[in-house]
């Protein structure tokens, strides 16, 4: 009854179909999966420079290929952790 | 020198001339720009300013055969030049005053600069006015300090050639300069002044580029002017010819010396030309001796110079002996006297004959040459009388040689008059018509009174003869003292003498016979008296009288009277009888003449008359036969006049009937139209009483009719309540019936359609968001089974702090599955306590307070729960809208009862 002066004829056109967005409730999982990969594929980069140049300069010790993997996985941890701080951001906002 | 003649000599019927132009104006306006634009067709941005002066020479052609040459001066337009300018501008032929239209300042300048030359410089120069820089002006307008307008208003007042210059576009430039070259007197080229020599010479001082001037002169349009002069100067100093080379030089030089009236001065330039020269122009070699003949062969070029002049001056009289030998200082006087005469007799009627071709020349000619404007107008007059001899002789009114001829011939004289003058030398003949006059009077005087002028003479020569002779004859004696005393009284009294002479005649015949013996004694003044004869008038006899007469004189002379006295007296005899034989023949022949011309006036009467009746009769018939015709033509008229008056009339019969037809119509018309007003009026007053009822009746039925229309509206409105009831009810029955979601858009097309433009329904309709009804709605079941998976999540996010990083949100996940469990309506207002409420109320299908409850949370926890919201939002809002259009129907079903 309130709504008596809106003007009438809704426009009664079809939506377009929501392609790539997600449902709301799965924003974080995907943002957890994206995580997850980049910390895969970055620490296996860093692996492999790390056992590339174990094999090349350092005489097959196994100290680079860990720092490696350690600089790799830190890169994706720092990568994970600004686009979680930016989505919470834009929450906010 | 004079062979590196300008170029414009060669041509001949080139005109040159040589103009010196001088550029004023303030520092920097751009004078050397503008010089260097019209020079070298250059422009250069950055220029240094001009120190002194620069001298430049640029030849123009206006036309074919005109060329100018401009010797261009470019002054320094600085402060400190200032007092150089008055060197340059002197004797200039034109200035060329600059200055800048982008500073007012400028003008003013200039306007000073104009002020001065035409103070101070030649009168007759030529003042442009150059308003430069004109292409900054078309760039940037506002940079305009002097508009057109003024400067132009100003050179129109001062008379100056105005021109808005840009040297840097070379706009107006050339035109400037050749407006300037149209303006100069071309015709008296060659404007040098005196005063011009001195003035270049201190000039070189400052460029070095005035060596060119001296050798340019333009001596093909001096050419005239030079051979008159150096005929005239010859003529005035015999001495200036001795040296030939110096000579020449004098008549070259004297081309530059404008000095008319000064014959003087060029003996004085003739000693100093050729040092003067090689102090202007060292590099000029100093002219050689046989090249003094050179200049003569563009003398004899010329084409408006008498040539034989020209070509007697080159050969001047050679070098002579020295002075002292008087015999070869006579001849050397002589010849040159001689060809002087000769020379300038040439050059006179060379003179004369040029002035008749060039007017320029004629005004110089007649005014400057003694006894040139006689000798001009006689040639003209001559000219003018051999082209119109008639029109000369009838304006002039003056007595030619032939005009005596048309004045005698007097009709009534007779012919003895004109023998008798035709004797007579012509000089005498001047007063002829007198004469006539004279004679005319005579001849209406008797026969015997008649005295012919040669009569009078011989009597005149006789009479006169004895006064040379002795005076020993008295019956002369009254004669003798008239003729002594004057020869005008002798001709006064020729009549009175005529007649003593007759009288003396009858007296000298009385004498004769007594004195038969004494021959001697015969008066020898009294020869044969003409009036003797009776046929004195004769011609023949006159001359044979006056014959006579001179043989009596001369025997009186001789006093050989006596020896010829009888012989005399028997020609006299003979002479009477030749007189009267004459006379005979005469009288005859008269009689002749009136036999023929009284035959033929009498031929001439009988043919007149015979014209004349044939003339009558034909002008009778002529008469009778127009009668005739005037008077068909009469009747043709007539009868055409009768025709017309006749249709004039049967038309005005015609049209007045028409009127008087349209006039019985109107009347009809008029008739017709009373007779259906009153019918009207009838019927009318019939259809107000009678047909008034039928009004009330209609009335009636149309109450009625609005009766069953509102009843029908009732029905209608009735109808279609029921119709919007059923309608609700089978959306609502669609939503609920699913256990999918499913659209519900054609249920709601229908129930619009029913409700027929109802405000209400409409806007409850507009309400629902599109996606709801195209999409259709989740059941309560689907929403409760989603808020399982939501509240999963969203307990998960409900630890989380504002600016959650990876540990944040790791350490939420883990430590929420720590947290206790809550039941039903839990109070707090954490994350864990919202969700409980909510899925309290959704299990209560409460879903207006859950949806309240879930838009409580905040952060991450609203964020992941936003699409169950809105899928619940959607549902309540459907909800509503039914429900609204639900009371809608309900409530016009009411209104309806």
């Amino acid at each position: 009854m309130a709504d008596t002066t809106t003007p009438s004829a809704a426009p009664v056109t079809p939506l377009p179909p929501r392609l790539a967005r997600p449902v709301s409730e799965a924003l974080l999982n995907e943002k957890w999966d994206r995580c997850l990969s980049n910390l895969l594929i970055k620490s296996t980069l860093g692996l492999g420079f790390g056992v590339v140049f174990s094999v090349l300069i350092f005489k097959r010790r196994a100290w680079p290929a860990f720092v490696g993997v350690g600089f790799g996985a830190g890169r994706a941890y720092e990568e994970c952790n600004s686009s979680l701080k930016q989505a919470a951001r834009d929450i906010r906002k | 020198m004079a062979s590196r003649g300008p170029p414009g000599a060669r041509g001949m019927s080139n005109r040159f001339a040589q103009f010196k132009l001088v550029l004023l104006g303030e520092s920097a306006v751009g004078k050397s720009s503008i010089v260097l634009r019209f020079v070298k067709d250059q422009f250069d941005s950055y220029r240094e300013s001009t120190i002194g002066a620069a001298f430049l020479t640029q030849t123009i052609s206006l036309d074919e055969n005109t060329t100018v040459k401009f010797e261009i001066w470019d002054t320094a337009g600085q402060e400190r030049y200032k007092s150089l300018a008055p060197m340059y501008y002197r004797n200039a032929n034109c200035a060329v005053v600059v200055y800048d239209i982008t500073q007012a300042s400028s003008l003013d300048k200039a306007k000073a600069w104009v002020k001065e030359l035409q103070r101070q410089a030649n009168e007759n120069i030529i003042i442009a006015l150059a308003g430069n820089k004109l292409d900054l002006v078309t760039e940037q307008p506002d940079k305009r300090a002097i508009p057109t307008a003024d400067a132009e208003a100003y050179a129109k007042e001062a008379g100056l050639l105005f021109f808005e210059t840009s040297a840097k576009t070379a706009e107006n430039v050339q035109e400037l300069f050749t407006a300037i070259a149209k303006r100069l007197p071309l015709e008296q080229a060659g404007p040098r002044h005196g005063a011009r020599g001195p003035a270049f010479l201190r000039q070189n001082n400052t460029t070095n580029l005035t060596i060119h001037i001296a050798p340019r002169w333009p001596l093909n349009s001096l050419m005239l002017r030079t051979s008159l002069r150096s005929v005239r100067a010859l003529g005035s100093k015999p001495a200036a010819a001795a040296a030939g080379r110096q000579w020449q030089a004098a008549v070259v030089r004297r081309g530059l010396v404008r000095s008319y009236a000064i014959d003087n001065k060029p003996t004085a330039d003739n000693a100093k030309l050729p040092a003067s020269e090689t102090l202007t122009a060292p590099s000029t070699a100093p002219p050689p001796p046989a090249s003094a003949v050179a200049p003569t062969i563009p003398l004899e070029n010329a084409p408006l110079t008498p040539p034989a002049p020209a070509a007697t001056v080159p050969p001047p009289p050679p070098p002579s002996p020295p002075l002292p030998r008087k015999k070869g200082f006579f001849r050397r006087l002589r010849n040159y006297i001689l060809t002087l005469t000769i020379l300038s007799a040439l050059g006179f009627g060379g003179g004369v004959w040029y002035s008749r071709i060039n007017d320029n020349f004629h005004d110089f000619f007649t005014e400057y040459v003694p006894y040139g404007e006689q000798a001009v107008l006689y040639m003209e007059e001559m000219d003018f009388r051999k082209r119109f001899p008639n029109v000369a002789s009838r304006v002039s009114g003056r007595s030619s040689r032939d005009a005596g001829e048309q004045v005698t011939i007097p009709a009534q004289s007779g012919a003895s008059w004109r023998v008798a003058d035709g004797g007579e030398p012509a000089g005498r003949q001047s007063s002829a018509i007198k004469k006539t006059a004279a004679a005319v009077k005579e001849a209406v005087k008797p026969q015997d009174a008649k005295v012919p002028a040669s009569v009078v003479e011989a009597q005149q020569e006789t009479a006169k003869l004895p006064v040379v002779e002795s005076k020993a004859t008295p019956p002369a004696a009254p004669v003798k003292p008239e003729t002594t005393t004057t020869p005008e009284a002798i001709v006064a009294k020729v009549e009175e003498a005529a007649k003593a002479v007759v009288k003396k005649d009858d007296k000298t015949k009385g004498f004769k016979a007594p004195e038969v013996d004494e021959p001697s004694r015969w008066p020898p003044a009294s020869p044969i008296d003409p009036l003797a004869i009776p046929d004195a008038a004769e011609p023949v006899v006159q001359d044979l009288v006056r014959m006579l007469n001179d043989i009596i004189t001369v025997i009186n002379h001789d006093n050989a009277n006596e020896k010829y006295a009888s012989t005399i007296y028997k020609a006299k005899n003979e002479l009477a009888k030749v007189g009267s034989k004459i006379r005979d023949i005469k009288a005859a022949v008269e009689k002749d003449a009136a036999k023929e011309v009284r035959a033929k006036t009498d031929h001439f009467e009988k043919a007149a008359n015979e014209l004349i009746t044939r003339i009558d009769a034909a002008m009778v018939n002529q008469e009778v036969h127009w009668q005739i015709e005037f008077e068909e033509e009469l009747k043709a008229l007539q009868k055409a006049y009768n025709e017309k008056v006749e249709v004039v009339r049967q038309r005005e019969r015609d049209i007045h009937e028409a009127k008087l037809q349209n006039k019985l119509l109107e009347q009809a018309i008029e008739l017709q139209r009373q007779f259906t007003a009153g019918i009207k009026k009838h019927v009318e007053g019939e259809r107000d009483s009678r047909l008034g009822k039928l009004e009330d009746l209609s009335a009636a039925v149309k109450q009625l009719e609005k009766l069953t229309t509102g009843w029908n509206e009732v029905v209608d409105s009735n109808l279609r309540t029921q119709q919007l009831h059923v309608a609700v009810d089978a959306v609502r029955a669609s939503l609920e019936d699913a256990h999918h979601p499913r659209p519900f858009i054609k249920e709601l097309v229908a129930l619009k359609e029913i409700a027929a433009d109802d405000a209400v329904v409409d806007a409850a309709i507009a309400s629902i968001h599109p996606s709801a009804y195209q999409r259709g709605i989740s059941t309560s079941a689907e929403l409760v089974d989603r808020f399982r998976r939501v509240a999963t999540e969203v307990r998960k996010a409900a630890l989380l702090p504002d600016d959650a990083g990876v540990a944040s949100h790791a350490s939420s996940l883990v430590l929420s599955k720590l947290m206790f469990k809550k039941q039903g309506l839990a109070a707090g207002d954490d994350v864990e306590s919202i969700l409980t409420r909510t899925q309290t109320y959704l299990e209560e299908g409460d879903l207006d307070n859950a949806a309240r409850e879930m838009n409580g949370l905040s952060g991450w926890a609203k964020t992941l729960s936003r699409d169950w919201l809105g899928e619940v939002r959607k549902v309540l809002e459907v909800q509503q809208a039914l429900e609204v259009i639900q009371a809608e129907a309900r409530l016009q079903s009411l209104r309806v009862e």
